[in-house]
């Protein structure tokens, strides 16, 4: 090669390899480290758009759903749900495998880019260091230090400062605050005079059936306005009796699409208010299916003076004032009440008492239940080791015990009011439990529909099933729903069948016995010396509680009736299936 | 007997103390017995739970990884078998067991053991506590070097680390303490794993996980290429122990101290901050000073440690809310109280159940009341470790060399790549051919 050619001969750049290779390993890590950018970005944003197509929480679906709730039954609504869900869930698949596919690519970049890292820092040249030997002395290290560490600290302080400043406590912090927060001024109620005067419950104060009143009328006509305070129309899907208190009366009605609670003037019949019972917390929007025979709205109301309760067969459970305005509502949880719910409320003291049997035995689902009338709070509540009934129960006062006596299968179980604990047990309650038990004379009178009537000394504890306390049964013309009257000396019980039966009530033996040869759901009343007996097609007997049978009165109302009657200074309100009648005596009216 | 000793006699110790609270479960309630291929039972949990015997083998490979960890920090002295040491880590301990149990998370375990009679540790998780801790008396952070999952991912992604100022990173330093403490009180009152709720790489092994925690842990590999190791060395809890720890361990990383040219090529190299720098004598040396900084710091320290305390108690509030029972006493209270208009799914559940709220309110305040006792132990903490940090900055120890500091170095291994004594005693060692001089 002549020196001419090697002086032309281009430059030749010493490429260092291990040089090339770190460039060549960086250029990688760029553009794999772009990459993985921009697949996170891409995901991102994916992420973002993401909720528009949940097939749960999009805006679309949400706002068809509550309309389906509202129109059930719309069907062209339901063809527009399904087909906007298809397309969401598609849209969901579509996300989800987007992400995924996402995952895989960022995954083989962040390894494509972290292993380019590594090759080319792989122990690559370092700087030179300048004024390398420059050292701080240990004072210098030690100001800087201590100055960095108190700062630290004063920066960690003030965090907390902000932190607890910016964090108030809504407990209230000490046992008397709690406790007079907790509590609120004790309420007081009407007293016991009073509430005996009122009808407050199903079968009146007592719930036996018996009044202290003593003169209503013995005969009435609603065509012709005899002894007719007011009738008003009442909405006819209901079979709960009407409860009254003082001026009003209050009664329920309710269908699958809706449940209310009503108000009527009980000087002149006028309705003073209706509330439904809706959005009660935790109820579906989606009622039970209940039969006809039963309804939404059997069970009767009860009130203690200030507020007014029902319960439905959606198993909610509400307190109204006596403005209508709702006080507290609450949903007992899904029915598994084959009949539907029937056992009517009642009060005592401070306490609402709500039985709810459900299911079978073994299922174990059912209650009794105590609530404050104030606000709903659970008392006391006690489980059961019972099936469905739909009997209402007693509350008692035997020797000095308030008790509180239930009915259903296998066992009539009374319980202490004021705790729920169990006092004693009867075994041998059989069928479809619907008749109330009453108490009288320190005999407690219970019935296993269609078997037998039992008379209980309520002083026993435990089982009493096979004791002394057990003081007469008799299966002579058992009834089936209606529940009986008891005096002093008699035990009157009428059948569905409408035969009408005196027991003696020392000893259960049948005295007499007379047939109407009509039919009866609703429970008979005693006014005074007399019971007044309503029958479903409107036939009224009023007939002597003594010892031979005596009818006072007979004639027939046009109406149908299942509830019971009520009465209130010297008024009868009876609910028919077209209206509530004021029955009174005009001429006594007129003197007042 | 050293203290050394006497550190390991008390880990032993605690391992029996903590055995009690051991449970060795057996399946109580197992699945029918399904005609084989007629139905696959769905995965409950994520991570799905495992067959019992591969706790024996996670326990086997921590051992052996902690053991290969330490054979090659301090015999081997090679980054390479380090680096490959950690990519297994990052295989077996992150994707396979999908980060947990690890040491870090088990922190939480044990605390709950220890104060909760109802709550049964593993012994597989006791073993993970504890093992990494008496490795790392015998031989240093050889645990953060290669066998971490968390510490292993952030090692291989480190690009171009900034150097942050010594006094600075020894200051900062105090949070992964105060993270310790938060997560040992949270632990303790049944309140919240926060360890495991905020680790910022699960999401990453578990290969999904909230869009919060894919991005935290997204934040903390990008600034872990340029600020090395940030959860290991300003948030770890594991880690806040490990550095009390390792400055007595038996074995330590070390370069070649005896004749060390202060070229600080280990400094520039290690990414972690974890050289310590020549510290020669003051130059002011006035003893009337330097007497009254050491009454000053110890002053001090008592002082952060009180204050510590008191300002601990004070967050009981706040603390406390992280606990499911408190924060629902709040919202009902403020409800009642009209704070807050409306319900929650669990205020209203709460209320349907007929819970007492008088009784919520006074477990509520129960629980408060051991925030208020925990919190003010975890302020004396926090007052005690600041303190204990100004003792230690003033009595550092005097040198005229560079050398990995004990407390803070993982053992990663770089400097004996570029360390120039120590490559030429390693070649000399292994008889290889030796570096010629160049004239």
């Amino acid at each position: 090669m002549s020196e001419e050619s090697i002086q032309n001969k281009p430059e030749c750049v010493n490429v260092n390899p291990q040089q090339l290779r770190q460039q060549i390993a960086l250029n990688v890590a760029y553009i794999a480290g772009l990459f993985c950018l921009l697949v996170a970005i891409t995901l991102f944003i994916s992420h973002l758009r993401f909720k528009e197509y949940y097939p749960l929480d999009a805006k679309g679906i949400i706002e068809l759903k509550q309309k389906l709730v509202q129109n059930p039954k719309d069907e062209s609504l339901k063809v527009q749900i399904r087909k906007l869900d298809l397309e969401l869930r598609t849209e969901h698949e579509r996300h989800i495998r987007f992400v995924k596919t996402g995952k895989v690519l960022l995954i083989i970049g962040a390894v494509v880019f972290v292993s380019s890292i590594q090759v080319a820092f792989w122990r690559r040249k370092l700087c030179v260091i300048k004024n390398k030997n420059q050292m701080s002395s240990a004072d210098k290290k030690f100001y800087q230090s201590a100055g960095a560490v108190i700062l630290v600290v004063i920066c960690l302080t003030s965090v907390g400062f902000i932190i607890i400043r910016n964090s108030q406590t809504n407990i209230p912090n000490n046992l008397q605050t709690l406790a007079k927060a907790s509590s609120p001024p004790i309420e007081v109620l009407p007293s016991y005079k009073e509430y005996t005067q009122q009808w407050p419950r199903f079968r009146g104060p007592f719930g036996d059936g018996t009044t202290v009143y003593t003169n209503a009328p013995i005969k009435w006509d609603s065509e012709s306005g005899l002894n007719l305070i007011w009738k008003t129309e009442v909405p006819s899907n209901g079979f709960n009796s009407p409860i009254v208190w003082n001026d009003k009366v209050f009664l329920s009605a309710g269908t699958a699409q809706k449940r209310e609670v009503y108000c009527y003037n009980a000087s002149d019949g006028k309705l003073l208010w209706q509330t439904a019972i809706e959005n009660a917390p935790g109820s579906p929007p989606k009622p039970p299916d209940v039969p006809d025979y039963t309804g939404f709205a059997a069970a009767t109301m009860a009130t203690d003076g200030k507020r007014a309760f029902a319960i439905f067969a959606t198993y909610d459970l509400a307190a109204l004032s006596f403005d209508g305005k709702i006080v507290w509502a609450k949903y007992m949880g899904e029915p598994k009440n084959p009949h539907g719910h029937a056992t009517s409320l009642l009060t005592y003291s401070n306490m609402l008492i709500l039985q709810l049997d459900q299911g079978e035995v073994e299922d174990k689902l059912s209650k009794l239940y105590a609530f404050d009338v104030a606000n709903g709070k659970v008392i006391w509540q006690t489980p059961r080791p019972v099936s469905s009934s739909w009997a209402t129960p007693l509350v008692f006062d035997s020797g000095g015990t308030m008790q509180v006596i239930t009915i259903s299968v296998p066992y009539a179980i009374s319980y202490s009011i004021t705790n729920g604990a169990e006092l004693w047990r009867y075994e041998g309650i059989g069928g479809e439990v619907v008749c109330s038990p009453v108490y009288s004379n320190g005999r407690l009178i219970i019935i296993s529909p269609s078997d037998k009537i039992i008379a209980i000394d309520p002083q026993g504890r435990g089982d009493i099933t096979k004791t002394k306390y057990v003081l007469w049964t008799s299966d002579e013309n058992v009834p089936d729903v209606t529940s009986p009257i008891a005096t002093k000396d008699y035990v009157f019980t009428i059948t569905t069948m409408g035969i009408l039966t005196c027991f003696n009530a020392a000893d259960g033996k049948k005295i007499w016995d007379h047939d109407f040869g009509t039919d009866f759901h609703s429970s008979p009343l005693l006014i005074g010396d007399k019971i007044y007996l309503i029958g479903q097609k409107g036939n009224v007997y009023i007939v002597k509680a003594e010892n031979k049978y005596e009818e006072i009165a007979s004639f027939k109302m046009n109406d149908k009736f299942h509830a019971s009657p009520a009465i209130l200074n010297d008024r009868l309100y009876l609910r028919g299936e077209q209206f509530l009648y004021c029955i009174g005596n005009k001429v006594a009216m007129a003197s007042k | 007997m050293n203290l050394r000793v006497k550190l390991i006699l008390f880990l032993c110790s605690g391992m029996i103390f903590i055995s009690q609270y051991v449970s060795f479960g057996i399946e109580r309630f197992p699945p029918p017995d399904f005609e084989p291929g007629t139905y696959t039972m769905p995965q409950a949990t994520k991570p799905p739970p495992r067959a019992h015997y591969w706790e024996y083998i996670d326990m086997a490979l921590l051992l052996a990884a902690l053991s290969l960890a330490s054979y090659f920090v301090h015999k081997k002295r090679s980054r390479k078998h380090i680096f490959w040491l950690t990519l297994f880590s990052i295989f077996y301990f992150g994707f396979i067991r999908k980060g947990c149990v690890c040491p870090i998370g088990s922190i939480q375990n044990i605390t709950l053991a220890l104060f909760n009679n109802g709550y049964l540790v593993p012994f597989s998780v006791v073993f993970f506590f504890l093992l990494p801790l008496i490795f790392t008396l015998f031989f240093g952070r050889t645990f953060c070097a290669a066998v971490c999952p968390l510490g292993a991912v952030q090692d291989i992604v480190v690009w171009k680390p900034i150097k942050i100022k010594p006094w600075l990173e020894n200051a900062l330093r105090i949070i992964p303490f105060v993270y310790l403490g938060l997560a040992v009180l949270f632990a303790a009152t049944g309140s919240a794993f926060v360890i495991c709720e905020y680790d910022p790489f699960v999401s990453f092994y578990r290969l999904g996980g909230s869009v919060n925690m894919l991005a935290l842990g997204g934040i903390f590999l990008v600034v872990g290429m340029f600020l090395g190791r940030p959860y290991c060395r300003f948030f770890c809890p594991y880690g806040a122990i490990l550095s009390i720890l390792s400055r007595f361990s038996k074995w330590y990383v070390y370069l070649t101290s005896e004749d060390c040219v202060r070229c600080q090529i280990c400094d520039v190299a290690c990414p972690y901050g974890a050289i310590a720098s020549p510290t020669p004598t003051s130059q002011e040396n006035n003893p009337i000073i330097s007497k009254w900084s050491v009454f000053g710091v110890i002053g001090l320290t008592v002082l952060l440690t009180i204050g510590g305390a008191y300002f601990g108690g004070k967050l009981s509030v706040p603390l406390s809310k992280v606990n499911y029972v408190v924060s629902l006493a709040e919202r009902i209270a403020g409800e009642e109280s009209g704070k807050y208009k409306g319900q929650t799914d669990e205020s209203k559940t709460f209320r349907e159940r007929g819970g007492s709220i008088e009784q919520l309110y006074a477990e509520a305040l129960k629980i408060r009341g051991n925030f208020a006792t925990g919190g003010s132990i975890f302020g004396a903490f926090i007052g005690l470790i600041a303190g204990l940090k100004l003792i230690e900055s003033r009595f550092t120890r005097q040198t005229n060399i560079y050398e990995p500091d004990r407390a803070s170095c993982v053992a990663c291994g770089r400097c004996y790549s570029y360390c120039p004594r120590e490559i030429i005693r390693v070649r000399n060692l292994l008889k290889l051919r030796p570096i010629q001089k160049q004239e």
